[in-house]
């Protein structure tokens, strides 16, 4: 292979244009689980994050010496101040939503992840922490082109053009970042011994704070322990890998759905299924998508129909 | 406008704009590539550099869910609390097996904060924090503030699949600290 071709190749992975929908579905997704995240603080708010909170900021300072973006130390401690974030947080998770200044409402979000997460960072789990890379990425990323009030506002302008293309660089870095989740749950899994004997979902299963309702299959059995768990290795092995295999990718997508899915309901880690399932829409190719939408609105269009003419009658 | 413009002319961003593009993508996804590597020693050399610019932004990152192996101990935490009459109290951390659906939900912060870094022994200077928090928050009776708090984690160990026994009913106890509460500590 030549280096033209490697550059060609390059090129067209990362700089080719592509039908914004799919990351316009994501941001709003994204944007609804910002919510949820603001919603699920909420109760302990000041627990966590007050100038009372349970663990002191001169403690956590003393434990991580290094300057981190913190806004809720930018100011003295007060409750008004952590008010005053936590509201900005969540109009900027609305406005993101609706895809008003959808950049601007990204990069507040993710400000506002980053100062939680280093305010307290021993409460936040692996989807929170992801919710803050994607949060990073989506800046850089044009969601809000359409299916936004960006766009709306912007087609009341004169010369508009409705965005029907953007670069793919910004849906590039999202999949990938997604992809190294899976990479990192895989390979560190690897030298774990109950993941090769094929115990590991027996013992997660008897965490008793975990766990939110029974397994469709119980672990306790020795087999189905191991099919839950070397199903889990291979579906998280395929989805960084064979999930970019154009013929594969919906099977491949489908599995993945299916742990998540099965996780959400047997374990009690809210969001971070929903993280990971609302990303994969990311990998859903465009046509397919609004093949989707369009049988969605005929079914639609049909049901009022109906209901108009028994309305009638 | 594009935001491109608060940066760069425009003529000149489209020149460049694939160089940079280019540039910063394979700079963060080889940081994020090297942060998740960091266990090797030419990993973390090469990361030193970058640490505190990824630390800085909260970009470092750890998906080892489970992994190498899930914990295989179900922890739980209580403290004691002695007032100023001599009187004891016990209180109960969340345990997220005994709440309905939806503090399940929304406790689960607590399950992370508890099970996963109070019960891993490897942040004991949180210890302290959380004792005066438990003070602070049983400091509920006229003239008999606490005095002292202490607290216990208990242990139990999730017995192998081959002995196909429930989870056992009895815990091992560890103290992890005992705290003489200040009035300063009340406040």
């Amino acid at each position: 292979m030549s280096f033209a071709r490697l550059f060609q190749l390059w090129d067209e992975f990362w700089f080719s244009d592509v039908s914004p929908k799919c990351l316009a579905v994501f941001r709003i997704m994204f944007g609804l689980l910002l919510l949820q995240f603001a919603l699920f603080l909420l109760p302990d708010l000041f627990t966590w994050y007050g100038p009372k909170a349970i663990i002191s900021a001169n403690s956590i300072a003393e434990a991580n010496p290094t300057v981190v973006l913190d806004l809720l130390n930018m100011a003295p401690q007060s409750d008004a101040w952590l008010c005053a974030i936590y509201a900005l947080f969540i109009l900027a998770s609305i406005s993101l939503t609706l895809g008003f200044c959808s950049r601007l409402c990204c990069a507040i979000c993710f400000v506002m992840l980053t100062s939680f997460y280093h305010h307290n960072p021993y409460l936040l789990n692996s989807g929170d922490s992801l919710m803050r890379l994607l949060a990073f990425w989506l800046i850089f990323s044009d969601s809000g082109a359409i299916w936004s009030v960006d766009d709306f506002l912007a087609s009341k302008k004169p010369n508009y053009k409705p965005k029907e293309k953007i670069s793919v660089w910004g849906v590039r870095c999202l999949q990938l970042q997604l992809c190294v989740v899976y990479y990192h749950a895989f390979v560190t899994k690897s030298p774990g011994w109950v993941w090769a004997n094929g115990s590991a979902v027996y013992f997660a299963s008897r965490l008793e704070n975990l766990t939110r309702f029974p397994f469709p299959m119980d672990p306790n059995i020795e087999w189905i322990s191991s099919v839950w768990t070397w199903g889990t290795l291979f579906i998280e092995f395929s989805l960084f890998t064979l999930i970019w295999v154009k013929e594969i990718r919906y099977y491949i997508m489908a599995l993945g759905l299916c742990l998540h899915l099965c996780i959400d309901w047997t374990m009690n880690i809210p969001q971070f299924e929903w993280v990971m399932m609302a990303t994969l829409i990311l990998f859903v190719y465009p046509e397919d998508l609004t093949t989707f939408l369009n049988w969605l609105k005929a079914k639609y269009s049909i049901a009022v129909k109906k209901n108009l003419s028994t309305g009638s009658s | 406008m594009e935001w491109s413009d608060l940066l760069i002319d425009r003529e000149l961003w489209k020149k460049l704009r694939k160089i940079i593009i280019s540039l910063f993508v394979i700079f963060n996804f080889g940081l994020i590539y090297l942060c998740l590597e960091r266990n090797n020693l030419l990993a973390a050399r090469l990361l030193k550099p970058f640490w505190n610019y990824f630390l800085f932004f909260g970009l470092e990152q750890d998906f080892s869910v489970f992994a190498p192996s899930p914990i295989q101990a179900n922890v739980n935490f209580i403290a004691t609390i002695t007032y100023q009459d001599g009187v004891c109290k016990l209180y109960q951390f969340q345990r997220l097996d005994r709440v309905n659906l939806t503090n399940k939900v929304t406790q689960e912060r607590w399950r992370k904060f508890l099970d996963d870094n109070l019960g891993s022994d490897r942040y004991p200077f949180l210890y302290k924090d959380i004792a005066k928090f438990v003070a602070r928050k049983n400091n509920n009776q006229k003239d008999n503030p606490p005095t002292a708090v202490c607290i216990y984690r208990y242990t139990g160990i999730v017995p192998p699949p081959e002995s196909k026994r429930s989870n056992p009913s009895v815990y091992s106890i560890k103290p992890l600290i005992a705290y003489e509460v200040r009035p300063e500590d009340l406040k």
